[in-house]
């Protein structure tokens, strides 16, 4: 194992950009595969090569709010919420444990809630919780 | 003939980092490369960033082919903010297995028309090329995250090649 590696110190400025740049990614990619569609299809819809979309996806690449904005907008879902929006859009959201025997679809699962601004892709909960 | 070994770099729980390393070299070509930048003013973000970038994929999601760049047979990681030319050339093998390289800074459009990347690149690719082959012939098996059996290959020097 690498002493030099493990020699490189790593400022939170730094870790903060390389998580928030894969989270985003992830993000868009969760809602690529949700919608059906592919990297090409979303580069299709900015208007962009394919290829620079792909550059965008590495986890390093610095998105601008105009970007994702723009993403955002051609995919009608949200990337990135704020910890004080998403206390709003959840705090009336409880969890409580269930046992799931057999697929439930998620709309009879959802009663009286507050909607979450992105539906899971599962068509149910299968980590023994519901929204309550 | 220069010979190579490929050892374990860095282990994480979804990833696993291996690199080449000359029989005749003291230092593995990812150290040589981690060694010549660290230190940089200029890169050391760059290097803090394709640091943590390769623990977030270690820890994290995997080595997932989007995050590599193709480079012929080959990757390079990353593509770095603010315009950075540096580029650590690797092949990813499959989600849980990266073989790390050296790598430099990319001058030129194309790896091959760096002077200081042309060589970086090239080995990869030839590592690449070697590994197809030994998986092909089952002299080389991938268990999991690990690579076993024959973690040897060689490439033969070109007439203007030199150490960087």
């Amino acid at each position: 194992m690498s002493e030099i590696f493990d020699s490189i110190q790593v400022p939170n400025e730094v870790k903060r950009f390389v998580d928030h740049s894969f989270d985003i990614v992830d993000q868009i990619f969760d809602i690529l595969a949700r919608q059906g569609m592919t990297q090409r299809d979303l580069a299709e819809k900015l208007g962009k090569k394919e290829s620079e979309v792909s550059k965008w996806m590495q986890g390093t690449h610095n998105f601008t709010i105009k970007s994702i904005a723009k993403i955002e907008a051609v995919l009608c879902e949200s990337i990135m919420t704020t910890p004080s929006k998403a206390k709003v859009t959840y705090v009336n959201t409880k969890m409580i444990p269930v046992r799931v025997t057999k697929a439930i679809p998620v709309e009879m699962v959802r009663a009286n809630s507050v909607a979450p601004q992105v539906m899971p892709a599962n068509p149910m909960y299968d980590n023994g919780l519901k929204v309550a | 003939m220069k010979r190579y070994n490929i050892t374990l770099y860095k282990v994480y729980q979804k990833v696993s980092y291996y690199t080449i390393h000359s029989l005749d070299d003291k230092l593995c070509e990812t150290d040589k490369f981690f060694n010549r930048f660290k230190d940089d003013p200029i890169h050391l973000t760059d290097i803090q960033t394709i640091k943590y970038w390769m623990e977030r994929m270690g820890d994290n999601q995997g080595a997932m082919e989007r995050h590599f760049r193709p480079e012929k047979r080959a990757h390079a990681i990353p593509i770095l903010p603010q315009g950075s030319k540096l580029r650590l050339y690797c092949y990813r093998l499959n989600d849980r297995i990266v073989v790390l390289g050296n790598g430099g800074i990319k001058s030129s459009r194309a790896a091959q028309g760096s002077e200081e990347t042309r060589l970086h690149f090239e080995l990869v690719n030839s590592l690449a090329f070697v590994l197809q082959q030994k998986i092909a012939q089952q002299t080389i098996i991938i268990d999991e995250a690990s690579l076993r059996g024959n973690l040897q290959f060689y490439t033969k020097p070109k007439k203007d090649e030199r150490d960087i």
